[in-house]
C-alpha cells in the first residue's frame, strides 16, 4: 500500500479538527498504522485520537532530533493511530509557525514515517494560514493531498479561496487539491460550496450533515465515526475518507481573484481578466522597449535601473527601482516605480515629467526591465540588481565614501577604498546587547591583511564579538519557538550591571527578533528602572553606525563620563592625548617631545585620559564623542594626516597652532632629510604609479587617499584612469582632474579614461613606466595580470623618516619586476 | 564588563553557515544562494584569503561564488520566494557553475521559506539543492556535513557499474585549496595504491563538481568524520559499500585505516610488505624526535574529529592529551579517548582558568591548534602547532601532509619544533 499523506485545512472553527481525526481513526480502524500530526498551538487536533490532551514536541531539528521527537509521538487510543502535537508557544508569544516548521522537519530529518512503517500521515494544521510555518506541510516531503474543510459561509469560502491559492504555490512539490469537504447545514449550503468548486476547477469530496452524535462524541473524547457508527456523520465521513482515498490529480484548480469572489457571492459572472501587455523575455525586447520609450539604460545602481531620457533641449536622468513606499517624487508604475535621479539637473522635475518619460514602458514589470542587463547568463548582474537599494546593497553608500570591498554581487569593483579610522569610540558605560543567533554574531568582517573585505591590515581576524563593550545574546530556537522575553530581560540586566548607574545600554535586536517583533520595550523600560541606565532600542546589528538620536546619546553619557573625569583629575597635566589614533610613531612622538610637548600616556582610564590634556588629537571625527568633549570644555582637533614632507609639516603646524605656540625646529625637516628626499625624488621620476578612480570620485581622492600628495611630492608620476560612470560625463571628468592635480602642485600628472572592463585592462597593461598601480584589494588580480605591482596606503609611514622610508620602498617596488616576470598576461 | 563576559561570554565555536561556506569554497565551481542580507557573508573573511591563500569564494570583480537575495526581514513581501525563484534559476542557468546551494538565514527560515521546494523547482541549469537551515541549532561541522549532503544529493541519480577495488572517500575537510590538503590527498592517493586500491575521488577535494560523479561507481564508499550524513546518502544511492572511519591518521592508525579498506573492498591478507615497509621509514624519521616529545603534555584545541586523529599521533609519540577544548557543539567521543579535561565549545575566559588550574604536571608544554584558540589564550604557556581550521598564521604553499605515513612524519617534525622552541624560550 502506497503512504497516503494529506493535510487538512480550514477557516478556524469550521470542523477541521473533528474531520482530521475522524479521517485518521477510520484509517486506523481500517488496519492502516497513521501519524496525526497536530498543528495548532490549541492541540486539540489530537484530543479525540488520543483521548487525553498528549504534551507537545518541543526540540527542534539538530543533534538528537530523533530521540527527542520518538519521546513525543504518543500512542492513540484508536488501533493504528499515533499522535503527535507541534504545540505552541503561550498566545501572543515566539512563533507558533516556526514551531510547526520545527515538527516536521525533525519528522523528515528523523525518517520516521519510513522508519516507523507508517502508511499514512494526517496533517491537520491551524485554520487560518497566517505564515509560512504553517504551510510547512506543503513543503517537500510531506503531504501531498491537500482537503479543504469548509462550510457555505461566505467567509470560510473566502478562506477557502485562499487556501486554493496557497495549495497552487506549492504545486512544484508534487501538492495538490484533492477538493473540498464541506461542513454544511442544508442542502443550499451544499448548493453553494458545490458552485465554489466548480469556479475554482476542484471537486466536493463529501458533505457532512450536522450530527448531534458529533459534539457528544467530542465530549467524550471518542471520534464521532467510531463512536456512532450507524450516525448520518460516520456515513458520510466513511464516504468522504473512500472520496480522499481515491482521489487523483487532475487539472490544476484556479483561485479567484478577489473581484471575481466577490461576482460569484453576489451570482455574477466572473470579471474578464485585463489583456496582460506583450512579456518581454528578452534582452533584445527589453532594449526594443527602451528605445521605443527613447530611454537610454546606462547602469545599474543598488538594485536600480538608471537611464538617460532624450528630450528637446537635453537629457534627463531617470532611476526605475522596484516599488517600495510611496515617496515625494516617487511615481508607482505596475510593480516599480520611477523617480528622477538625484544627480540629474532636473531633480525639481514634477511627477508628470517622469509619468511622460516612462509612459512607455508602463505595460512591463521590473524583471521584464531588467532583461536588459542580460539574461540569466549574467548571473550575478542579476544578482546584484535584486538586492534592495540602501539595505547594505554595497558599501559604496557610506558618505566618507566606500570603505571596503563590496559585498554586492557584479558591480564594478572599485580600487580604491578609504582607509583609517572609523570614528567610533565605545566608552566603558556603554554595554552593547546584539540580540541575535551564532550567524549574527560572525557579522561583522574581521579583515586582516590577508582577507577580502580586509578593514585593517595591522591584525588577523579575531573570534566574534572581539570589543569587551559588545556581546551577542546568544538568540536561539528555544527563544524563537517559546518566546525570547526571558533572555531579554537577563541581556538587559547584564548590560545594565556592566554599564553601571547612569551608563547607557543600547539593545540591537537582529533579524530574527524582528521578525518575531517581542516585546522588548516593556523590558527595556524596566532595566531603566530598576539599574538607573538609559537604554535604547535599535535594529539590525549596527552598533558601528550612528544615527542622529543615537549619537546625541552617545554623545550625552560622554558628556557626564569626562565632567566625572575633569573632578577626579583636576586641571590637565599633559598638552596632548591621542584618542584612536594610529599615525603617531616614534618619529613624530621623538620630535613633540623634543619640542617640550608632553604626551599623556594611553592606560590612564578612558575619561581619564581625554581629560588630562589641553589638546584631544582625533585621527577622525566621531560623531558622538566630538560633541561630548565640546560640551565638556575639551579641545579636541583632527590634524592633517602627516604623510609625505609637506603632510607632516602641516600636522605639526596644526598642533602647535592649537596648542598655541610656534612650531619648533625639531618639528621641522633636516636639512639632511631635505637632500635626501631630492635624491630620492630624482629617481622617482622614471616611474609612475596608476590610480584607477571613478570620475565622481575624483574630487575627494587627496583626502581618501593621502599617499597621492606624498607621490607627487616624491617624484613619481601619477596616472588616474578614470572610469566614466555617465555618458557625457568626460568634460566634468576632466575639470575635476584638473583641480586635483592643481591641489597636488608640481609633478608629472596624466589622464586617461576608460567604460569598460576591457578598456581598463588596456590602460593598465600601459606604459611600461607605470610599475605601480594603486589598489587596497589583497593582490587585485586586474593588477597583476597587467604585469603591474600593486601598492596601498599599508605602504606609507607618517613622518618625515616616514616619507624618506615610503619613497624608499616605492622605488623598490618599481624596480621589482616579479608581476611583470611571472604573472602578467595570466 | 567582566561580568557581563561572564554571563554572556565569547565561546570558542562557529557558526553553521561557514560550515557551509567552507563546503562551497571546497568546490570550485559550486555557488551557495543565501536568502538573507548580505552582513552574513562577513563570515567568507574568516575563510577566503585569511586560511585559504587560493580560494574563490570572493572575486574582485564582484563574481563571487557566495551571494546574498538581500531578503530582510521586515516587511516581508508579497510572495518572498518570488526573488529566491529569480536568483535561483539565473545562478542555475548562468553555466558558471556546477551545482548551486540554497541556504537561508534563522529569519527567513522561521518566516517559513521552503528552501527545498525552491530549489526542487529550478529546471534546466545545473541542479540547485537546498542545504537545511538549521543555523539555530547546529554548528559548523553540521553545516559543512550538510552542505556535501545536499551537493551529493545533486549527483545524478544513477547505478553504475561498480569499478572494483576503487574507492571513494567522503567527508574530507578540504578547508583551503594549499599545500597541506594537497600533501594529504596525494599521500592518501599513494598509500591506497601501494595497498591495491583506486582512489577514484575525494568529496570535496578542491576538483569541481562533475568530477565528483567518479564516485558513483567507487565499490567502497569510505565515510570520513566531516561527511557521515553525505557518505551515508551516496551509498545508500549507489549500492556501494559504506565504511565508517576516522582520520588515517598516525602510523599505525594510517595502517588500521588501509587495512580497513583493503577488507571492505573484498581484499584479504596482511597489508602488503610495501606498506609496511612505508610505515617502518616513517616511524625510522618520526624516532628522532622521541626523545624531545616522549613524556609531555600536550593540548589540543579544535574540532573533534582531528582531535582524535592528533590524539592517535601524540599517543603513538609518548605525548599525553591532558587538554582538549573542541570548537563544536558536544559529539560522543570513542570510550578512553577523552583527554582530563576537556570542554566542547568553552566560553573562552573560563577555558583559559580550566586549563591554569590544571596541576602542576599536567600544565601541556605543547599544543596543537587553530588560529583562534592560540588568539584566545587557550593554549596558556604552551609552545603551538598551529593545525586546523582556522589557520591564520600558517599557510602552505608547498606540500605539507598532516595525514598518512608522510604527515605523522611532518607532524612529528612541527611537533619537535616546537619543543625546541620552547626550551629556547626558556633559556632566553
Amino acid at each position: 500500500m502506497s503512504r497516503e499523506s494529506v493535510v487538512f485545512f480550514g477557516k478556524g472553527g469550521i470542523g477541521k479538527s473533528t474531520v482530521a481525526s475522524n479521517f485518521s481513526a477510520l484509517l486506523g480502524a481500517a488496519g492502516g498504522r497513521v501519524l496525526h500530526v497536530g498543528c495548532d498551538p490549541k492541540m486539540d487536533s489530537t484530543l479525540a485520537l488520543a483521548g487525553r490532551h498528549i504534551p507537545p514536541f518541543s526540540g527542534s531539528p539538530g543533534p538528537d532530533a530523533e530521540t527527542r521527537l520518538r519521546g513525543f509521538i504518543q500512542p492513540g487510543a484508536v488501533k493504528g493511530v499515533s499522535c503527535v502535537e507541534a504545540g505552541g508557544p503561550q498566545a501572543g508569544l515566539g512563533c507558533a509557525g516556526a514551531g510547526i516548521g520545527a515538527l516536521l522537519e525533525t519528522v523528515k530529518a528523523a525518517g520516521i514515517l519510513e522508519k516507523d512503517g507508517y502508511t499514512a500521515s494526517v496533517f491537520d494544521v491551524l485554520g487560518d494560514v497566517v505564515c509560512g510555518g504553517f504551510a510547512a506541510p506543503l513543503r517537500r516531503g510531506f503531504a501531498k493531498k491537500v482537503v479543504i474543510v469548509t462550510s457555505a459561509e461566505a467567509l470560510s469560502l473566502y478562506s477557502a479561496n485562499r487556501l486554493v491559492a496557497m495549495t497552487q504555490n506549492f504545486a512544484r512539490n508534487g501538492v495538490w487539491l484533492a477538493g473540498l469537504a464541506v461542513n454544511c447545514r442544508d442542502d443550499g449550503g451544499a448548493e453553494l460550496a458545490r458552485a465554489f468548486a466548480a469556479a475554482v476547477g476542484t471537486r466536493v469530496l463529501g458533505i457532512l450533515p450536522r450530527d448531534p452524535s458529533v459534539p457528544e462524541a467530542e465530549r467524550r473524547r471518542v471520534p464521532a465515526a467510531l463512536y456512532a457508527p450507524a450516525s448520518p456523520f460516520a456515513a458520510a465521513m466513511a464516504g468522504l475518507c473512500r472520496a480522499v482515498l481515491a482521489a487523483t490529480p487532475g487539472k490544476p484548480p484556479k483561485a479567484l481573484s478577489d473581484a471575481d469572489f466577490g461576482a460569484f457571492l453576489a451570482g455574477r459572472a466572473p470579471i474578464a481578466p485585463p489583456s496582460a501587455p506583450a512579456a518581454v523575455a528578452t534582452r533584445a525586447g527589453a532594449a526594443e522597449a527602451f528605445r521605443r520609450a527613447r530611454l537610454r539604460p546606462v547602469g545599474l545602481e543598488g538594485g536600480q535601473i538608471v537611464c538617460d531620457w532624450s528630450v528637446a533641449g537635453g537629457t534627463r536622468r531617470i532611476v526605475i527601482a522596484p516599488a517600495g513606499p510611496a515617496a515625494a517624487g516617487r511615481l508607482q508604475i505596475s510593480d516599480w516605480a520611477a523617480c528622477i535621479h538625484p544627480s540629474s539637473d532636473e531633480s525639481a522635475a514634477g511627477s508628470e515629467t517622469i509619468k511622460d518619460a516612462v509612459a512607455g514602458l508602463a505595460g512591463l514589470k521590473f524583471s521584464e526591465l531588467l532583461e536588459y542587463f542580460g539574461g540569466p547568463a549574467d548571473f550575478h548582474g542579476r544578482m546584484g540588481s535584486l538586492a534592495a537599494p540602501g539595505n547594505f546593497a554595497d558599501s559604496r553608500n557610506s558618505s566618507a565614501g566606500p570603505r571596503r570591498p563590496h559585498m554586492g554581487a557584479g558591480l564594478w569593483q572599485r580600487f580604491i577604498f578609504p582607509r583609517g579610522a572609523d570614528g567610533l569610540t565605545l566608552p566603558p558605560d556603554l554595554a552593547v546587547a546584539e540580540h541575535g543567533d551564532g550567524e549574527c554574531r560572525f557579522c561583522e568582517a574581521s579583515g586582516g591583511p590577508l582577507g577580502f573585505f580586509s578593514s585593517r591590515e595591522d591584525s588577523l581576524p579575531g573570534l566574534a564579538k572581539e570589543s569587551p563593550n559588545v556581546f551577542s545574546t546568544g538568540f536561539g530556537s528555544r527563544e524563537a519557538l517559546s518566546g525570547e522575553g526571558g533572555l531579554v530581560r537577563r541581556s538587559l540586566e547584564a548590560a545594565a550591571r556592566a554599564a553601571g548607574p547612569g551608563g547607557l545600554v543600547e539593545f540591537y535586536s537582529t533579524c530574527g527578533p524582528m521578525l518575531l517583533a517581542g516585546d522588548t520595550a516593556s523590558a527595556a523600560a524596566e532595566a531603566e528602572k530598576e539599574f538607573g541606565v538609559k537604554v535604547r532600542l535599535e535594529n539590525y546589528n549596527s552598533y558601528g553606525e550612528y544615527s542622529a538620536a543615537k549619537a546625541a546619546a552617545r554623545a550625552s553619557l560622554m558628556a557626564a563620563g569626562l565632567a566625572r573625569g575633569r573632578k577626579k583629575c583636576g586641571r590637565p597635566s599633559f598638552d596632548l592625548a591621542f584618542h584612536g589614533y594610529s599615525h603617531l610613531n616614534e618619529s613624530l612622538s621623538g620630535a613633540l617631545t623634543a619640542a617640550g610637548v608632553k604626551v599623556s600616556p594611553a592606560g590612564t582610564g578612558f575619561y581619564e585620559h581625554l581629560v588630562s590634556a589641553r589638546l584631544v588629537v582625533l585621527q577622525a571625527p566621531d560623531a558622538a564623542l566630538c560633541p561630548a568633549l565640546d560640551k565638556a570644555g575639551v579641545k579636541w582637533l583632527v590634524p592633517p594626516a602627516p604623510f609625505g614632507f609637506g603632510g607632516t609639516k602641516s600636522w605639526f603646524k596644526a598642533l602647535f597652532k592649537a596648542l598655541g605656540r610656534v612650531v619648533p625646529p625639531s618639528a621641522r625637516p633636516r636639512s639632511a632629510q631635505v637632500k635626501q628626499r631630492l635624491e630620492l625624488a630624482a629617481q622617482a621620476g622614471r616611474f609612475s604609479a596608476g590610480f584607477v578612480t571613478g570620475s565622481s570620485e575624483i574630487e575627494g581622492l587627496s583626502e581618501h587617499i593621502p599617499c597621492l600628495r606624498q607621490m607627487a611630492e616624491a617624484g613619481f608620476g601619477l596616472r588616474l584612469l578614470v572610469h566614466l560612470e555617465k555618458p557625457g560625463g568626460k568634460a566634468a571628468a576632466v575639470k575635476a582632474a584638473a583641480l586635483l592635480f592643481g591641489r597636488l602642485g608640481a609633478g608629472s600628472f596624466k589622464t586617461a579614461y576608460f567604460s569598460t572592463q576591457e578598456e581598463l585592462e588596456e590602460l593598465l597593461a600601459t606604459p611600461a613606466a607605470m610599475r605601480l598601480v594603486y589598489s587596497d584589494i589583497r593582490r587585485d588580480p586586474r593588477v597583476l595580470a597587467a604585469g603591474k605591482t600593486p601598492f596601498s596606503a599599508r605602504l606609507f609611514e607618517p613622518g618625515y623618516d616616514g616619507a624618506l622610508e615610503s619613497a624608499r620602498r616605492l622605488l623598490r617596488l618599481c624596480d621589482w619586476d616579479f608581476s611583470r616576470r611571472y604573472l602578467g598576461g595570466a | 564588563m567582566k561580568e557581563l563576559r561572564a554571563k554572556f561570554p565569547k565561546t570558542y565555536t562557529l557558526p553553521y553557515q561557514l560550515g557551509v561556506y567552507l563546503a562551497v569554497n571546497a568546490v570550485p565551481d559550486a555557488c551557495l544562494v543565501l536568502d538573507g542580507l548580505n552582513c552574513s557573508l562577513a563570515k567568507a573573511d574568516l575563510l577566503a584569503g585569511s586560511h585559504d591563500l587560493n580560494s574563490t569564494l570572493l572575486s574582485p570583480l564582484g563574481l563571487h561564488r557566495v551571494v546574498a537575495t538581500m531578503s530582510g526581514p521586515l516587511p516581508q513581501q508579497d510572495n518572498p520566494e518570488k526573488k529566491l525563484a529569480a536568483s535561483l534559476e539565473a545562478a542555475a542557468r548562468s553555466g558558471r557553475y556546477g551545482a548551486v546551494l540554497v541556504n537561508g538565514l534563522p529569519y527567513l527560515n522561521l518566516a517559513g521559506m521552503d528552501y527545498d521546494g525552491a530549489a526542487s523547482a529550478v529546471t534546466g541549469g545545473c541542479p540547485v539543492r537546498a542545504v537545511p537551515a538549521l543555523s539555530l541549532d547546529e554548528d559548523w561541522l553540521d553545516g559543512y556535513d550538510r552542505a556535501l549532503e545536499a551537493l551529493v544529493s545533486a549527483l545524478p541519480a544513477r547505478r553504475t557499474p561498480k569499478k572494483k577495488l576503487s574507492v571513494a572517500l567522503v567527508g574530507y575537510l578540504y578547508d583551503r585549496d594549499e599545500g597541506d590538503h594537497r600533501a594529504n590527498l596525494a599521500e592518501i592517493k599513494r598509500l591506497l595504491g601501494l595497498a591495491g586500491l583506486e582512489l577514484a575521488c575525494v568529496l570535496p577535494g578542491g576538483t569541481p563538481f562533475k568530477t565528483w560523479e567518479k564516485a558513483l561507481s567507487a565499490q567502497v564508499i569510505v565515510s570520513l568524520p566531516y561527511g557521515r550524513r553525505a557518505a551515508a546518502r551516496l551509498a545508500a544511492a549507489t549500492g556501494a559499500k559504506l565504511l565508517e572511519t576516522g582520520l588515517p591518521s598516525g602510523l599505525a592508525g594510517t595502517s588500521a585505516w588501509l587495512q580497513a579498506v583493503r577488507v571492505a573492498a573484498g581484499l584479504k591478507g596482511p597489508l602488503p610488505p610495501a606498506l609496511v615497509a612505508e610505515e617502518r621509514a616513517a616511524a625510522q624519521s618520526v624516532s628522532q624526535a622521541l626523545s624531545a616529545l616522549a613524556g609531555q603534555d600536550l593540548l589540543f584545541a579544535g574540532d573533534p574529529h582531528l582531535y582524535l586523529a592528533v590524539a592517535g599521533i601524540a599517543r603513538e609519540l609518548g605525548l599525553r592529551v591532558t587538554a582538549a577544548f573542541l570548537n563544536s557543539r558536544s559529539r560522543p567521543l570513542p570510550r578512553g579517548s577523552a583527554a582530563e579535561l576537556l570542554l566542547f565549545s568553552p566560553p573562552v575566559e573560563a577555558a583559559a582558568v580550566a586549563l591554569a588550574g590544571l596541576g602542576e604536571y599536567s600544565r601541556p608544554a605543547l599544543a596543537v591548534c587553530d588560529y583562534f584558540a592560540r588568539a584566545e589564550g587557550l593554549c596558556g604557556s604552551s609552545s603551538p602547532v598551529e593545525l586546523g581550521f582556522p589557520s591564520y598564521t600558517r599557510h602552505c604553499l608547498q606540500p605539507e601532509p598532516f595525514l598518512g605515513y608522510a604527515g605523522s612524519t611532518a607532524l612529528a617534525g612541527r611537533l619537535l619544533n616546537a619543543a625546541l622552541a620552547r626550551r629556547a624560550g626558556r633559556q632566553a
